[in-house]
């Protein structure tokens, strides 16, 4: 039976996964260790996660993957459901109501809505592609299926989460097959609305939305304020130089220097104590797990195995690059978390939910 | 397979890996570019900053050094204050951490309140603040036993000023405070930081750089909320040199309760003739010194400013006054100088003195009759000065004026001293911008004109005819010695000026003073002292016009009373100028102090002998 798992399943893939889970566990344990506020350490916390992940993973990977292409309109409308839900009952933190208590754990749908949109995207192309490529009728239902989750997404207001989804939609779009004609309208109509919607979206913009964008762009403006996260993170991350401080030697981290170490800042903790070469140890690892990922897309079986597999890719690469770049400073700070490093429930359960699914995928890429 | 079209396209075909790998790729690049610059280009940069990050410099303020009286006994020293810190950003509700502050140091919560909000607007972001300075012993105790229990809170000693005399001389003294953003800019301050405690008045204020010492410093490994973590080094502060002052503790001392006890306001100050050396410098009202040390609230404050009598104010060198008759020696030196009176010169008053259609009255109602020089002084008659003054002209009541010091700083080390005002032609001049009216003359040789002076001023013209016609800087501090007692430096005496005026023309004044106060109706007899012979003359100095008795106007409508003296006649050795504000008329409410004063001097002087 293991034979037969290991025969099935994409090792290189689940490797590369849990080898980057145990790392984001060490490097959360020396990021919370100084944090004795509360009384179930973070890191502890985050393996009850990991455990309850990885066991919806396994689950995930042995349901049927046409149960999930079914379904996938139904769990859309429910994630949806959530969302619209949690703007009434949800818990305000810090502004912005994105989450809601279910008993003694909290949880936060626009990590959901990111598979199942994906999932009713890949549906929808399962039926509705041409041998030829698709053409702008085909556009407008996947763009309603994006355009939903991500007003209601901005109405919390997380306007990270909403960003990541359009820049995973259009992603998304660039890599499924076109007509030559259609994709040159996209892009033009895409570069052409950019510039109107900046121009209005900044009127819409909260003060503190306005600081950051700011903040970022001219960091040292404002050094105990916004910029202190990027000027800190930046020190954290340099002051980390080829090797590292050591771990659990990191003093940005341990001193707590670092803002939202344990989320937001995650990278920062660990390129301060592990250096330039632990730096690219994560980033070849996430190289690993998305290039892979785009290999399941291309070896399934059928378009909703291919969009899925590329679509859950996408997103950890968007999560990657923007994470990382928010703690080097070359992206605004905008609260996406790191996958599979930094801490946060639903964040990693949706992860490997994710992967699940890819693993699924993959099992079934020969299965005709 | 059923209902699934898989035909309709293939797979393989549906997704364009190859590009979406590519931008993954290349994204990933510009990571690893980043992260190459930021850890190997300017790793070293980073690293730096990060140690910067997690040590803090606390500093470790220097003793300021000790004031010491001219016979070396300690007037002011340093002890330590305890202090209460709090650290707001470790409480979860500030105002429940002062319920607990107020309980254990018996300090209301409403103080405590405000000394929070003072301090914030002081502090950088996330440094403990003090919410209790200067904590007694007794409340101590329950606090100590008990401080373990609050993290939060943070018990600090600092050095600060401790009055041993209490107030002796708080003028003298000075307060100190925090240096003010306009200050850091003053060439004075060169080389001052933010936050640092300067002396904002008297010797704390002048003196500041040879006190105030070098401030040492701590070392600590910090985190990101200023806890201190860690000890790494220590710098230590460098105390302030002391000063040997040259007033006498125990003249200083007595001429305070003199002004005390009367519950005047006005001056006392007692200087040694021949050195110019200040034995003693009374401003009254005064203020309590160790209040400052300990932080005065604003209210207090406020009450200090708007105070009618002016406690804050060193009246000896800020306040400003007309020198009344005081001034008559000035007139009467012009005359003999000048030529247009001599020892022997008679001139007539018959109680008034007719010029420009007007009468100047004199103080005597039916007049001197016909009068010298020396029963001028002794009796002050206004209509003999009247004339001398008319006969020299305000050019030469300048001149000489000018030649005894006014008009002009005395250049005693002490910050805010005033200049006074030795009227002319020219100063009307340029101040009014009107020619001089040769009326004002008359008004200004008895000293009721524009003429202003201070009491340092008037003692130091008198000191200068007790010795002999020299005028030095008077001097506050006879010597800088270092922390461990060795001189730095000690003070001679600077000479200003001499006295326009003959050794011949001296001895009629000195003799005119000795009158005063000795002969039969002698304005000053209430300063005469059996086999001391003390000199003195007194002044009125009216605030309004008018010859209204003081006794029916009201306090700030009174005329200002002055005796300034010296003595003894031969060799004198203490001079004294006494000033009551609204005093009503110097003989009586002034020459007394002054005579007090002198006593008591001398008794210190022989008790000492035995």
């Amino acid at each position: 039976m293991i034979r037969d798992f290991i025969k099935k399943t994409d090792t290189v893939f689940l490797t590369a996964v849990v080898i980057t889970l145990l790392v984001g566990i060490l490097n959360l344990y020396s990021a919370s260790r100084m944090e004795d506020l509360s009384a179930v350490p973070l890191y502890v916390k985050q393996i009850y996660w990991a455990v309850l992940g990885l066991s919806l993973m396994l689950l995930t990977m042995f349901i049927d993957i046409r149960f999930f292409e079914r379904w996938a309109y139904i769990i859309y409308l429910i994630t949806l459901f959530f969302l619209v839900v949690v703007l009434f009952l949800g818990e305000r933190t810090g502004g912005a109501t994105r989450w809601f208590a279910l008993g003694p754990i909290s949880f936060q749908p626009s990590e959901f809505v990111k598979l199942s949109m994906i999932m009713a995207l890949g549906r929808y192309f399962q039926k509705n592609m041409p041998v030829d490529g698709i053409t702008i009728k085909h556009l407008f239902i996947p763009a309603a299926l994006a355009a939903v989750p991500t007003l209601l997404i901005v109405k919390e207001p997380d306007l990270g989460s909403a960003g990541l989804i359009v820049l995973v939609f259009a992603t998304l779009l660039i890599a499924t097959k076109m007509r030559p004609k259609t994709a040159v309208t996209v892009i033009l109509a895409g570069v052409i609305s950019m510039f109107p919607a900046f121009i209005f979206g900044w009127r819409f913009l909260k003060p503190y939305q306005r600081q950051r964008i700011l903040t970022f762009l001219w960091p040292d403006t404002d050094p105990l304020g916004s910029g202190y996260h990027i000027i800190q993170s930046k020190i954290a991350v340099g002051s980390g130089k080829i090797i590292g401080k050591g771990y659990m030697h990191g003093t940005q981290s341990q001193l707590r220097f670092l803002p939202e170490q344990h989320t937001d800042f995650i990278f920062s903790v660990l390129a301060e104590e592990w250096g330039f070469i632990g730096s690219m140890v994560i980033l070849i690892l996430f190289c690993v797990i998305i290039l892979r990922g785009f290999y399941i897309a291309r070896s399934a079986r059928d378009v909703f195995g291919a969009v899925v597999a590329a679509g859950i890719s996408i997103v950890i690469l968007w999560q990657s690059f923007i994470n990382i770049g928010m703690a080097t400073g070359i992206f605004p700070v905008v609260g996406i978390p790191l996958p599979f490093l930094s801490y946060g429930g639903t964040s990693l359960v949706t992860m490997l939910i994710g992967v699940g699914l890819l693993l699924n995928i993959y099992r079934r890429r020969n299965i005709f | 397979m059923s209902g699934y079209d898989i035909k309709r396209i293939d797979p393989y075909r549906s997704v364009r890996v190859a590009l979406i790998g590519a931008i993954a790729v290349l994204l990933f690049l510009v990571l690893c570019a980043r992260l190459a610059y930021l850890q190997l280009y300017m790793g070293e940069t980073f690293r730096i900053m990060s140690e910067d990050n997690r040590i803090r410099f606390v500093k470790v303020p220097a003793p300021r050094g000790m004031l010491l009286d001219r016979r070396g006994r300690v007037v002011v020293d340093n002890r330590p204050s305890f202090d209460v810190k709090l650290a707001t950003e470790y409480v979860e509700d500030v105002d429940d951490a002062l319920a607990d502050i107020s309980g254990l140091t018996g300090v209301k919560v409403g103080i405590l309140k405000t000394n929070l909000k003072r301090e914030k607007e002081k502090n950088p972001k996330y440094r403990p603040l003090t919410v209790v300075r200067d904590l007694s012993k007794d409340d101590m105790a329950p606090l100590i036993s008990r401080i373990h229990r609050y993290p939060a809170l943070e018990l600090e000693v600092l050095p600060i000023r401790n009055y041993v005399h209490g107030p002796l001389a708080p003028h003298l003294f000075g307060y100190m405070g925090e240096i003010a953003d306009d200050e850091l800019e003053l060439e004075k301050y060169r080389g001052y930081r933010t936050g640092d405690v300067i002396g904002k008045s008297g010797i704390e204020e002048e003196w500041d750089r040879e006190i105030r010492g070098v401030d040492g410093g701590i070392q600590m490994e910090v985190d990101s909320t200023g806890r201190e973590l860690k000890f790494l080094g220590k710098v230590d502060p460098v105390p302030g040199n002391n000063l040997v002052l040259t007033i006498d503790l125990d003249l200083q001392e007595f001429a305070r309760r003199q002004m005390e006890e009367r519950d005047h306001a006005g001056v006392v100050i007692a200087m040694d003739p021949q050195s110019f050396e200040i034995l003693a410098i009374v401003s009254a009202p005064d203020f309590n010194p160790a209040d400052f040390a300990r932080g005065i609230s604003a209210k207090e404050w406020q009450a200090l400013v708007n105070h009618p009598r002016r406690p804050l104010e060193n009246k000896g060198i800020s306040g400003q006054y007309p020198p009344g008759s005081t001034y008559k020696l000035i007139t009467a030196t012009a005359g003999l100088e000048e030529g247009f009176i001599d020892v022997d010169k008679k001139l007539y008053c018959p109680g008034y003195y007719r010029f420009g259609g007007r009468a100047f009255a004199c103080w005597k109602a039916g007049g001197h009759g016909r009068v010298k020089i020396h029963r001028a002084i002794v009796e002050s008659c206004d209509v003999f000065f009247y004339q001398v003054g008319n006969g020299v002209g305000i050019e030469g009541l300048a001149r000489y004026g000018g030649s005894y010091g006014f008009g002009r700083l005395t250049g005693i080390k002490l910050s805010n001293e005033k200049v006074g005002i030795n009227p002319s032609p020219k100063w009307k001049k340029d101040y009014f911008g009107r020619p001089w009216y040769p009326g004002e003359t008359i008004s200004c040789s008895i000293g009721q004109g524009y003429t202003l002076v201070t009491p340092l001023q008037l003692l130091v013209a008198f000191s200068a005819i007790a010795n002999g016609g020299t005028i030095y800087e008077p001097r506050i501090v006879r010597e800088i010695l270092s922390p461990e007692g060795e001189t730095v430096k000690s003070f001679k005496s600077v000479k200003r000026g001499e006295v326009l005026i003959s050794p011949e023309n001296l001895e009629i004044l000195k003799s005119g003073l000795y009158g005063a106060v000795n002969e039969p109706h002698g304005t000053g007899w209430r300063a005469r002292i059996k086999g001391k012979d003390v000199c003195g003359k007194t002044g009125t100095a009216q605030v309004i016009a008018g010859r209204m008795s003081s006794k029916y106007l009201p306090y700030e409508l009174r005329d200002h009373a002055w005796f300034v003296a010296f003595a003894p006649l031969e060799k004198p050795e203490i001079a004294v100028v006494v000033l009551v504000e609204h005093g009503g008329f110097g003989g009586a409410a002034a020459s007394p102090i002054v005579g007090e004063v002198i006593k008591k001097y001398f008794e210190l002087k022989e008790g000492r002998k035995k």
